[in-house]
């Protein structure tokens, strides 16, 4: 009776409390982390809502395992190792392996519009830096025959085997696939996650109200940063290409980074950014670079035989989607 | 011990309910606990991958930011955003990404952030969700 009166006199508090816990459980926020890194010659920024315990320093342990990985320039990387080999099979990380395997499938894809041993033709331009360089038409011409994706050798026994003198850079589709893993890492352990690896947009959960992400596709022809068009995505990435992203103008020509392998000079299609949206951020990153180099048409081609959804911004602001993705992703034009 | 009267008359605390549950009502709406890094919007500024200042947007200010090897970024904080109004960098990119602000953050080629990235300078709006 004591014990039942002592309760009883206690219930406004006990009342009051469990109120006030509903109300502060019933409004939280979700936890936003964000972090930013500096990884395959750019700018990584990861933004984690509700991550779990260490995730953020998982993410960035993998970065830093990748690039020691894939990076044409570290010492003792897979691709440092091959582009030594001096054409002798090297034994290679399953996940190196994996990389080249679908970079030749999309090199063979397009064409060959997608390469991953233009390395020798890249590495005589100089794009960024005070002092940006053209080579000149021998330079190029000396290099282009080292330009063939169909030499390289993927054994079933996980070696690669590389002609001398020929050399790989993974620069047009690691950072698809390392999002892609990072993405994978995320999947279970955050509510939501936008993971940017420079242009490498890998969308997962949701954000915080339940809704999907929006993800600016850049203007082309825009004097500043600004957005020609959005898109709205869940666990999916957006990968977008443009000739804008590393150039400059000598003798009024426009040099950007994205070398048609055929000629080694920058391509001149009609497209100034290709954008795919894909689960499989590697192949759209991949995709994404073949249609610069393949124009309208031919990217059109190319991702409706593929599968993939996208769209593309010519260089005269025109755009062109594959079919049904402007339903699909909500694709409105900026600002609305 | 009760009586037939106290039975029969509703306890005083009773009366409270309504405020409580407005109360709780008002926490569920307005009072959001947050874990987010501040209370309010705020912009991060970070050299490398290291934190080097952050100011809610309600302390509007310009921040100079000197690096050891001579380069120099500045960012102008508004009460709506911010802006890398100049920069030491090459190529100028980061003063060309124009200003992050409330209304476009989600919006942007670059989301809420502005990157300087020969100086390894970024300028994040962390914006409340």
């Amino acid at each position: 009776m004591r014990q039942s009166n002592r309760v009883r006199g206690r219930l406004p508090a006990i009342l009051l409390a469990a109120l006030l816990a509903l109300g502060m459980a019933g409004g939280a926020a979700a936890e936003k982390v964000t972090d930013v890194g500096f990884y395959f010659d750019t700018v990584v920024t990861l933004t984690l809502y509700d991550p779990a315990d260490g995730l953020m320093q998982e993410l960035w342990s993998a970065c830093d395992r990748y690039e020691k990985l894939l990076s044409k320039t570290i010492e003792g990387s897979d691709v440092d190792r091959i582009n030594r080999s001096g054409g002798e099979a090297v034994p290679v990380d399953p996940e190196t392996w994996e990389i080249l395997a679908r970079a030749e499938e999309i090199s063979e894809a397009s064409g060959r519009a997608f390469s991953v041993t233009i390395a020798p033709v890249t590495g005589l331009w100089v794009f960024t830096g005070e002092e940006p360089y053209r080579p000149t038409d021998e330079e190029i011409a000396a290099k282009l025959p080292l330009v063939d994706d169909a030499k390289l050798v993927l054994s079933a026994d996980g070696t690669v085997s590389l002609p001398e003198g020929m050399e790989i850079d993974l620069g047009g589709i690691a950072k698809g696939y390392i999002a892609d893993r990072i993405a994978e890492l995320c999947k279970g352990r955050v509510s939501g996650a936008v993971l940017n690896f420079g242009g490498n947009v890998y969308c997962v959960g949701a954000k915080p109200d339940g809704s999907a992400f929006n993800v600016g596709i850049r203007d082309p022809q825009g004097e500043e940063f600004s957005t020609k068009a959005i898109v709205t995505v869940t666990d999916t990435s957006v990968v977008t290409s443009g000739i804008y992203e590393r150039y400059f103008i000598r003798d009024g020509v426009w040099y950007h980074h994205i070398l048609d392998p055929k000629t080694g000079v920058s391509s001149d299609s009609d497209l100034a950014s290709a954008t795919v949206v894909c689960p499989s951020s590697m192949t759209a990153d991949a995709a994404a670079t073949a249609c610069i180099v393949l124009g309208r048409e031919g990217a059109l081609e190319l991702l409706n035989r593929l599968g993939l959804d996208g769209a593309l911004i010519t260089r005269e602001g025109e755009i062109a989607m594959t079919d049904g993705f402007a339903e699909a992703y909500q694709f409105r034009l900026y600002p609305q | 011990m009760e009586t037939g009267r106290e039975r029969g008359k509703l306890p005083r605390w009773v009366w409270l309910l309504p405020a409580v549950i407005a109360l709780a009502a008002a926490l569920i709406l307005f009072g959001r606990p947050r874990a987010t890094p501040a209370d309010e919007d705020m912009v991060i500024i970070r050299v490398d991958d290291r934190e080097y200042l952050r100011v809610p947007l309600s302390e509007p200010q310009t921040v100079t930011i000197e690096q050891a090897d001579g380069s120099v970024n500045v960012v102008e904080i508004t009460a709506r955003g911010a802006v890398m109004k100049s920069s030491t960098c090459h190529n100028q990119l980061c003063v060309h990404m124009g200003e992050v602000t409330l209304d476009n953050w989600e919006f942007r080629p670059n989301g809420a952030f502005i990157i300087c990235l020969p100086n390894r300078v970024s300028v994040e709006l962390a914006v409340k969700e």
